[in-house]
């Protein structure tokens, strides 16, 4: 909506001129401006407040309108997260943090597999087991046997950690 | 400064042009009414020489406690104004 919009629906609704419904909207804001100037703060019932704000801006001060919305108008407007709380979670134990690591880790490397095994290298064959041996860094491979607290002396099934 | 003060001060302003303060008062709240409906139909609310009635949206996002509680807040549409540039002049304070 802007101002023609707003003259013309007065001037349907009140029987006023297009010409005179301007000039009391004209004066009806310059009136709101003037009140703001001089008290700073305008409540309007059903609609919200209004606040004159200055600040310093380096050497010069500028003026800015601060706007309150009535609670009607905040909750409709914000009808689709109302219902929404702040959440708090506890904080996490160290354990806690190395398996999400680990988890964050892992997620990536199926990816990228995944990624590889889409991608149609020409005259290259690369086997799934050569890929995931070359994304593994031998510091992950220190961290799952830290998890893990697997042994040298245990066989490894999969094949993987050499 | 309230609503009665305001339309007093327009019916004086418009005193030439024969409206009684009791029209004036119902314009007003005319006014506002169709600006808040507009608001709570989200859209863009333009009036010339005053301002911008518009939606915007906070993210959602993670902050952190002095006691490292993670507190999650989450997302929200509120009402912003934005005056136009050429009442900057008008709002000016005074220098005495």
């Amino acid at each position: 909506m802007n101002k023609k919009e707003l003259i013309s629906e007065i001037s349907i609704e009140f029987g006023l001129s297009k010409e005179l419904s301007e000039k009391v909207i004209d004066s009806m804001f310059s009136s709101i401006m003037q009140s703001l100037k001089k008290n700073k703060i305008l409540k309007l019932q059903k609609f919200g407040k209004f606040r004159l704000v200055y600040g310093t801006d380096g050497s010069d001060k500028y003026a800015s309108i601060k706007y309150y919305p009535s609670k009607k108008i905040a909750t409709r407007v914000n009808g689709n997260f109302d219902n929404l709380r702040k959440v708090k979670l506890k904080p996490e134990s160290e354990a806690e943090k190395l398996e999400s690591q680990d988890r964050e880790t892992l997620k990536v490397l199926k990816e990228t597999l995944v990624s590889i095994e889409k991608d149609d290298v020409q005259g290259i064959e690369i086997t799934k087991e050569e890929v995931e041996r070359v994304l593994i860094s031998e510091d992950l491979i220190k961290l799952h046997d830290e998890i893990t607290k697997k042994g040298k002396d245990e066989p490894d099934k999969t094949g993987l950690w050499r | 400064m309230i609503k009665a003060d305001l339309v007093k001060r327009i019916s004086k302003d418009l005193k030439g042009l024969k409206i009684k303060s009791k029209k004036t008062s119902k314009i007003f709240s005319k006014v506002f009414e169709l600006i808040s409906k507009d608001i709570r139909k989200r859209r863009v609310v333009q009036i010339d020489d005053f301002g911008e009635f518009r939606i915007r949206r906070h993210e959602m996002r993670i902050t952190y406690r002095k006691d490292k509680t993670k507190v999650i807040i989450p997302p929200r549409d509120i009402v912003e104004f934005i005056r136009s540039e050429n009442i900057e002049v008008f709002l000016k304070p005074t220098e005495k």
